[in-house]
């Protein structure tokens, strides 16, 4: 029998996701969609979460591979594709607060009631005693500052610092939404 | 020695005990609350919880295939055959030519032999195309099989090749921008759409080249697209009209 | 294969007495005419002796063109549709008349004697010509081209397929949106596409060059010591299958793709057996790799841009 030899031209990394970075990246788009689908349900996780809207977070989502695609060249590689991709899909969403009515996220908005999601439950809104919200209903109505950091830091895992400069203010605001959602949430989940 | 933390200090301050960093003494203050007020140690339980449970929130599925529109928006764009004004009627003579055998027709109106010199400058050893001379030719249009292996004449680099083409390709592109008025719009589409996907590959050999620019093999692939490109606009040019 | 050909073959093989799934088969010789409907009286049905060192072409706008090659010595024309032919030496050429009759079949049906060069054009209908066992050039546009049993062959199809059985001449056929498939051919090839799969089986060919930009590339055959095989696609997997003790000279490249073999790969001073990689995840360098298979022989390209490249081992 002879022997089997198989010599894989693709790069030594086990890393089959980078991999397809760098495929993609020479214009494969084969492997730019093997890595869609590697990535999708966590850039629309993102985006769902975000916005408190499945439908423009579909959007958002083909926004954020679209600038991917687009994007690929200034792929370095410094990091791994997934964190390049997050950071990137973090942006398309930020930036699509501007273009929408509903979004308002200024962090000077004490009473943060802008953009609120009309669901049953909305915190701040009168309850039936003994109803409770699960988790991800609660994140979405939260106000869209609170939100945004809730999002990023306890969902996401990002520092502080990088949520800061993403969304371009200080830390002492992003800890001060922060506290805000965590208090907020613990109310509308203790109901 | 420092007062006991108060509950809404504490309140203010719970998120030290959460998150990493922050002052070590004001943790250590918060702590010692934590131990001794059972509110604040039910809130900072809570707050612990929330924290993990949000953690662990698992990943969202969009509702349908995002996919295909994605992709749709990352197509190259079709290189359109340009429509430069209706072409005047052809005389009947002309179109019952075009009807015989379409393909030999580019040769018949000396559009090989018009664009050809061009395209020697980088013509591979190996036929792509059913070019002019493999039909028809007396005393065996078929003797001459394909010649594989012979020399390739070879830019030195991909913007040399893109040079050798570039005349070529706009001058074909400008033939047919004359013809598309008269020609089988179902067909017209077929071509656009094998242009694109050939402007996609050229794409692509000229990324790789801008990583590899020695690498032979990008140089051959690049030129095999080009040649693809020339053989489907002159297939193109030589179509019959549509009726 | 288009549907509308799908459909007109099967009514074309019904009424010639045999089924759609026995296409493989069909091309055996026969000495009668098929049956067919009335040719009408606007239609054609007519025969004219005719020296089998002769050309026939048959040029019509969107009709079926059907040619058989048949031991007799005359050729039938047979159509639903008023056809011109014009005889003149050893040539003769029948156009079809520019309207057809209201609901006529749109198919041309010859046979002719075998040895006849064939010449075939068509638009919107496909073209299927078996046992002629002379040279044939075809073309389509809108349209497949079969065909079965003949010496060369020079298709050109622009949205349709190719396929060839049974050639024992030069094979050349360009498809634009269409796959090219060659069975049991036995002379050089040189095929392509744009946007479709290449399948070469059972061919005995000393030079073949099947280039496809986007689609497969598939060569299952044997090599020649002396023969030169280049077989190329951008995007597509390119796969080879040769026998076991077959001896060859391998070049193979790719971008992106992978290149895997079932033969053992014995490298002769001077070749190269790894490409670089590049430099942490991001390719930077085509992979380029030159070796020998058995004891040598046959010259081998195989490439692909973004595919894979595999050889496998047959028998």
């Amino acid at each position: 029998m002879p022997v089997v030899a198989t010599i894989d031209a693709s790069p030594a990394s086990a890393n089959r996701g980078d991999s397809d970075a760098a495929s993609a990246a020479a214009g494969d788009r084969r492997a730019f969609e093997r890595l869609y689908h590697g990535h999708v349900n966590r850039v629309y996780s993102l985006c769902a979460r975000m916005v408190a809207d499945r439908t423009r977070a579909e959007e958002l989502t083909q926004d954020v591979f679209v600038r991917a695609w687009e994007k690929l060249h200034l792929f370095k590689g410094e990091s791994s594709f997934s964190t390049w991709l997050h950071r990137l899909a973090i942006n398309v969403v930020l930036n699509s607060r501007k273009s929408t009515a509903r979004e308002d996220a200024r962090f000077d908005d004490p009473a943060g009631n802008a953009g609120l999601d009309s669901i049953a439950g909305v915190v701040g809104s009168p309850m039936a005693p003994g109803e409770l919200l699960d988790l991800e209903a609660a994140i979405a109505a939260l106000p869209p500052g609170a939100r945004h950091v809730f999002v990023l830091h306890d969902v996401e895992g990002y520092k502080h610092e990088e949520i800061a400069t993403q969304l371009g203010v200080t830390t002492g605001s992003t800890k001060a939404q922060l506290h805000r959602a965590r208090f907020l949430l613990r109310e509308a989940l203790n109901r | 020695m420092t007062a006991p933390m108060r509950c809404d200090e504490f309140e203010r301050l719970v998120d030290e005990l959460l998150d990493p960093g922050g002052s070590e003494p004001v943790r250590a203050a918060a702590a010692a609350h934590a131990d001794a007020c059972a509110a604040c140690a039910g809130l900072l339980a809570d707050l612990r919880r929330l924290r993990a449970d949000a953690a662990r929130l698992g990943t969202l599925e969009p509702a349908r295939d995002l996919w295909s529109g994605i992709a749709a928006r990352l197509d190259t764009p079709v290189i359109a055959i340009a429509d430069r004004g209706v072409e005047p009627a052809e005389r009947p003579a002309a179109a019952a030519s075009r009807r015989r055998g379409w393909w030999m027709a580019a040769a018949a109106a000396g559009l090989v032999a018009a664009t050809a010199g061009v395209t020697t400058l980088v013509v591979r050893g190996t036929s792509t195309a059913a070019t002019a001379g493999g039909v028809g030719a007396a005393g065996g249009v078929l003797a001459n099989g394909p010649s594989a292996g012979a020399p390739v004449l070879r830019a030195s680099n991909a913007r040399g090749v893109d040079a050798a083409y570039d005349s070529e390709i706009v001058a074909l592109h400008a033939l047919v921008a004359k013809r598309r008025a008269s020609l089988d719009p179902a067909t017209v589409a077929v071509i656009e759409r094998n242009l694109a996907v050939i402007d996609t590959a050229i794409a692509e050999c000229k990324n790789a080249l801008a990583r590899d620019p020695e690498s032979v093999f990008l140089k051959e692939s690049l030129t095999s697209a080009y040649d693809s490109k020339v053989a489907l606009l002159r297939t193109a040019v030589a179509l019959p009209s549509a009726e | 294969m288009t549907v509308r050909t799908r459909r007109v073959a099967g009514v074309l093989l019904a009424v010639m007495g045999c089924s759609l799934a026995a296409w493989p088969a069909v091309g055996q010789a026969s000495s009668g005419r098929p049956r067919r409907s009335a040719a009408g009286a606007a239609g054609t049905d007519t025969t004219f002796a005719f020296d089998r060192q002769g050309t026939i072409t048959v040029d019509n706008g969107d009709e079926d063109i059907v040619v058989t090659g048949t031991d007799d010595a005359g050729v039938h024309v047979w159509s639903q549709s008023g056809l011109t032919v014009q005889t003149s030496g050893g040539a003769a050429r029948i156009e079809v008349a520019p309207r057809l009759p209201f609901g006529a079949e749109h198919r041309i049906e010859l046979t002719v004697p075998r040895g006849v060069h064939v010449v075939a054009h068509t638009r919107s209908g496909g073209v299927t010509i078996r046992s002629t066992r002379g040279d044939v050039e075809a073309s389509a546009l809108d349209g497949d081209i079969q065909v079965r049993d003949v010496a060369g062959i020079n298709a050109q199809a622009v949205n349709g397929d190719i396929l060839v059985a049974a050639a024992t001449g030069t094979v050349r056929a360009q498809a634009t949106s269409g796959a090219v498939t060659l069975t049991d051919v036995r002379g050089d090839i040189d095929i392509g596409s744009v946007s479709g799969d290449l399948t070469i089986k059972r061919a005995v060919s000393r030079r073949v060059n099947a280039r496809t930009t986007s689609g497969e590339v598939t060569f299952d055959g044997a090599l020649d010591a002396n023969g030169v095989y280049v077989l190329a696609s951008h995007s597509g997997d390119v796969t080879l299958a040769i026998p076991r003790n077959t001896g060859a000279q391998v070049d193979a490249s790719t971008w992106s793709g992978s290149v895997n073999s079932d033969f053992p790969i014995r490298l002769q001073p001077g070749q190269v057996m790894l490409g670089q990689t590049g430099q942490g995840n991001r390719i930077t360098a085509a992979k380029h790799y030159t070796f020998q298979i058995g004891a040598g022989g046959g010259r081998v390209t195989v490439e692909s841009f973004s595919g894979d490249i595999t050889i496998n081992s047959r028998g």
